[in-house]
């Protein structure tokens, strides 16, 4: 059972970010992703998705519509915002930056 | 782009707070949704129904966490804790009802005298006037030497209109005339009182006001015998038109006139023109017709002038200028007049100035007599708002240090510091907001009150009602308030060792630190009472000294009225003299009349005058001032108006007749001139003519009460007061039972001319009572608010010495078992109020002596530190603080030493 806080913080934002920016999803959907993409790399309990989205959807950068399901059920699709994808942009960009950092000094040769 | 967001995102709040229940099924739904997912996921892959299930519950992880963590990310707890700190404020306020009661009293008594206060000041003083851009007018005005006013001559304004470059347009309104009132039939309806204001120059482009309908004054409308206008108020049009749509073209006729004027424009909602104290009912173009001495008079300051700037031109830029085109006008008169006079003559006249202010708040006279008391009343009234402030602190410290075990208990079980002040500080803010509503209540009583001190037509235009500005004063003020009382408790209340506080039975120093900081409260509460107290009472002797002083005048037998001949057929000055003098001896028939004249009425107290240089044959003034004021009276003035002859004669039927030249002169001027010598008989020169002195008077007041005997002489009445120019008019005394002649006068007026009214009936002594508008507005609040300061003080130290007394209960029980009898007990009580109060009392007067020092200029007969006030003020403070001590002092004296030692 591990939280989002396990993950490098404010990841789990960008992984949602980044799976909406293909198309809109619904909770489960976007954990089935989630799991899909990372492999078992990344640890997310599938219940700590939900505060996640329900920040997003508070920040205004994603937003939710209840719809039918490919079940033909009612569930929550949640989609990106206008100014979600600029987050999503910057959050990706500053990420790119983070980790290309981190990876040049994991790299060098101890002397 | 944030605030795209920000529109975004509020909806979505306010969704989340107001719609709780909905958004917390959606969740539930939601979350639902997923499982049932995970389930068919699960047994698709091949597992047994209740093992997907449980599989399914385990991946999902702690599914209530999950729950409260998207509430906070939807911050719904917070908009909870919200409603569940008001619930539990409004419960232990509830429960507390006595503690309750007295700090919404006090706040509500102390945020609705200062709403109160601020309701009046704001239009008075503060208000921009309703016009575009208004930072742009500038008012103009020539006050004389040493007499602040904003007036400005016809002459002077008219130079100024044609020379200057600086203001794209000006105008002026007349002081006088349609102000009081004039009676009117509008639109051939029956005869009514309308008041209106004359103006000159271009007055709306000035204002930069358009009609709502017809059109504004054009020059044409202003030229001498163009056909008569007047635009009306929106006001007007509402109430006497119910706004008709075709109102322009309609008729209003005024009495004495034979034309009737057309109505060509309506103002728009809100416009009154740029007296914040006058709302007229409509304006009227000033028709300039030749022989109208009030505006060929330089000197005749009857006119209010406002400019606009041209875009881009400075206040400064405009004076430079303004004052140029004065000099060269003031030249230009010395060339004309100064032939012949004396050398004081220019002086006097080259010493004129011309003012610019900003407009931007509009003019009123008010303003030169009542900004002062008004700042006085707010600063009394904040000093009542800072007690009841300092009350309700100390009831809410006392509360907390009662309640430190509770908060202490909630503290060690984990509440956060933040989350106990949120819920103490919600307790403070509904307080305030009791008090803030109670205020209101307050302040609508209140401000009527305040208003009923100002003169009549300023109180109609001031009374505007609480509108958007006022109310947010109020919640300002509320808030201010509610922030003051209670952060020191709740920081307190929260700062302890939850490890201390939980102790049974103990006592920890934090106690004796509060009750110092309670005692800080109700020191700095008497020192501010007292300070109020001495301001209050010097007012009150001052008022006093005024109702008792010799004003040479009989204020209480002698009646003085006019005579309203606005009905009358028109008759020559002479005719006019005549029927006058016919009726004061018609007067002087009634039993109840002792002496009956008639005076112009320019002087006692009313402010105006006409003065002049003397010169008296081989004496020289003893300093070179030979300014004397002049009086004009009928025959018998003296017996009617009370003054003492103390040698000669009075005036007398046919000194009037021309040559006479015959004046009586008070002693003021008696002793000036001729010292010790006897002036009867004795010539003195005024305006070229040779006066014979033929009595003497005591000295009266004629312009204030304030004032040093001024040199005055009284020369006979004329006809030429009866001239049909507006002007100063004629007054009748009369003496004799004030209550009687009040009854008698109107009949006996009315039976000897059909066509002649007596109006404004006042006694002297009612005149002399209205000069003394802002001492009597300063006297009435600054008593009130002193004796809420001092109650609210008193309530304050009652708090903190029962509140004492309950803590001590347990001391006080060892003090008496072992022997302590009740006078120590009380002498114990007796002794901490005695230390408070009279710390309070030396530093109040140290705050009394700095504070008195603003009022200093409305007290008389009496110094800042008039020690019977001070006195007065301190055993008055003594012994409210005396009965505010005895109860907790009794209640300490019956503490059973049995009952409380045996409860420990």
């Amino acid at each position: 059972m591990s939280k989002p806080t396990d993950l490098v913080q404010g990841t789990l934002d960008l992984l949602i970010l980044k799976i909406l920016a293909f198309e809109p999803m619904h909770g489960w959907a976007i954990s089935q992703r989630l799991k899909q993409i990372s492999g078992e790399v990344l640890q997310v309990s599938d219940g700590s998705l939900y505060p996640a989205l329900h920040k997003l959807e508070q920040e205004g950068w994603i937003t939710a519509e209840w719809k039918p399901s490919e079940n033909n059920r009612r569930a929550k699709f949640y989609s990106l915002t206008r100014i979600g994808r600029k987050e999503l942009e910057k959050q990706a960009a500053d990420w790119r930056r983070l980790s290309a950092a981190i990876s040049h000094v994991v790299q060098l040769k101890e002397a | 782009m944030s605030f795209f967001r920000w529109m975004y995102t509020i909806p979505l709040r306010f969704r989340s707070l107001l719609r709780r229940g909905q958004v917390d099924r959606e969740l539930d739904e939601e979350l639902q949704y997923h499982v049932e997912r995970q389930i068919e996921q699960n047994i698709s892959k091949g597992m047994a129904p209740a093992e997907a299930r449980i599989v399914a519950l385990r991946t999902i992880g702690p599914l209530g966490c999950y729950k409260e963590e998207c509430r906070d990310a939807r911050r719904m707890n917070f908009a909870e804790d919200l409603v569940h700190d008001t619930r539990y404020a409004l419960r232990t306020l509830l429960r507390k009802k006595s503690f309750t009661s007295v700090a919404i009293l006090s706040l509500a008594i102390g945020i609705g005298a200062n709403t109160a206060v601020f309701s009046v000041v704001d239009p008075l003083l503060l208000r921009r006037l309703p016009v575009p851009d208004p930072d742009a007018l500038v008012l103009v005005s020539t006050p004389p030497p040493q007499t602040p006013s904003y007036s400005i001559s016809y002459p002077v304004f008219r130079r100024l209109q044609e020379r200057n470059r600086v203001f794209s347009s000006v105008t002026a309104a007349l002081l006088l005339g349609g102000r009081q009132g004039v009676q009117a039939r509008v639109d051939g309806g029956p005869s009514e009182l309308v008041h209106y204001e004359s103006v000159a120059g271009d007055f709306f482009a000035t204002l930069g006001v358009r009609t709502i309908a017809g059109r504004t004054f054009t020059e044409d409308d202003g030229r001498v015998g163009a056909p008569p206008t007047v635009v009306i108020s929106h006001g007007f049009w509402m109430r006497r038109f119910s706004g008709d749509p075709e109102v322009v073209g309609k008729t209003v006729q005024f009495a004495n006139e034979s034309t009737p004027s057309t109505i060509i424009g309506v103002t728009p909602p809100g416009f009154t023109g740029f007296d914040v104290t006058f709302v007229p009912d409509l304006w009227r173009p000033l028709i300039p017709s030749p022989g109208n001495r009030l505006l060929n008079a330089a000197d005749a300051n009857v006119f209010r002038m406002i400019g606009r700037l041209r875009p881009g031109v400075a206040i400064e830029q405009a004076r430079a200028e303004i004052e140029g085109i004065f000099q060269q006008f003031l030249n230009e008169r010395l060339e004309r007049e100064g032939a012949g006079r004396p050398p004081e003559f220019r002086g006097a006249l080259l010493s004129r100035k011309v003012e610019l202010q900003s407009g931007a708040t509009g003019a009123t006279s008010l303003r030169l007599t009542m900004t002062e008391p008004f700042m006085i009343l707010a600063l009394a009234v904040a000093s009542v708002l800072l007690i009841a402030c300092t009350n309700v602190g100390a009831l809410l410290l006392a509360r907390t240090v009662d309640r430190g075990k509770e908060l202490a208990l909630r503290i060690a079980i984990g509440s956060g510091r933040f989350r106990l002040v949120r819920q103490l500080l919600t307790e403070s803010m509904m307080l305030a907001a009791f008090g803030a509503i109670g205020g209101l209540a307050v302040a609508s009583w209140g401000s009527r009150w305040l208003l009923s001190y100002l003169p009549e037509p300023a109180a109609r235009a001031l009374n505007v009602g609480f509108d958007g500005r006022v109310l947010a004063f109020t919640i300002v003020i509320s808030l201010i308030s509610a922030c003051f009382f209670g952060v020191i408790p709740t920081y307190r209340a929260t700062k302890r060792d939850p490890h201390l506080g939980l102790h049974e039975g103990s006592r920890p120093t934090h106690q004796s630190s509060h009750r110092t900081l309670n005692r800080g409260f109700v020191v700095s509460q008497i020192a501010i009472s007292m300070v109020l107290l001495v301001g209050s009472g010097l007012l009150l002797r001052t008022l006093d000294n005024f109702r008792r002083l010799d004003t040479g005048f009989d204020r209480e037998n002698t009646l003085r009225f006019e005579v309203d001949r606005g009905q009358a057929r028109p008759r020559s000055p002479e005719e006019w003299m005549q029927t006058f003098n016919q009726l004061v001896d018609r007067l002087k028939a009634y039993p109840a009349v002792r002496a009956a004249s008639v005076m112009a009425s320019v002087g006692f107290l009313r402010g105006a005058r006409s003065s002049g240089n003397v010169q008296v044959d081989g004496r020289t003034p003893p300093d070179e001032d030979s300014t004397c004021y002049q009086m004009f009276v009928g025959p018998g003035f003296f017996a009617a108006s009370g003054i003492s002859l103390l040698a000669g004669r009075e005036i007398e039927p046919g000194d009037e007749r021309p040559g006479a030249r015959v004046a009586v002169i008070n002693q003021a001027m008696a002793k000036y001139f001729f010292g010790h010598d006897k002036p009867l008989g004795k010539r003195f020169r005024f305006d070229g003519n040779d006066i014979e002195v033929i009595g003497v008077a005591e000295d009266a007041k004629y312009d204030s009460l304030r004032e040093e005997a001024r040199r005055t002489f009284y020369v006979p009445f004329t006809a030429r007061f009866f001239d049909t120019a507006p002007g100063p008019g004629v007054s009748l005394l009369v003496s004799g039972d004030p209550v009687v002649l009040a009854k008698v006068i109107p009949t006996a007026v009315s039976e000897f001319d059909s066509q002649l009214r007596a109006a404004n009936i006042q006694s002297l002594g009612e005149i002399a009572e209205a000069t003394l508008g802002q001492e009597r507005l300063l006297v009435q609040f600054t008593s009130l608010f002193s004796g809420l300061a001092l109650l609210l003080a008193c309530i304050g130290l009652y708090g903190m010495l029962s509140y004492g007394v309950a803590q001590r209960t347990r001391e006080i029980g060892i003090r008496m078992a072992l022997g302590a009898d009740v006078r120590n007990v009380i002498g114990l009580i007796m002794r901490e109020t005695g230390w408070t109060v009279g710390l309070g009392i030396v530093l109040g007067l140290m705050g009394a002596f700095a504070a008195t020092r603003a009022i200093a200029s409305y007290l008389f007969g009496l110094t800042p530190t008039d020690p019977v006030t001070i006195a007065l003020a301190i055993s008055l403070l003594v012994a409210a603080a005396a009965i505010a001590a005895l109860f907790p002092a009794r209640r300490a004296s019956r503490v059973d030493p049995l009952v409380t030692l045996r409860h420990e």
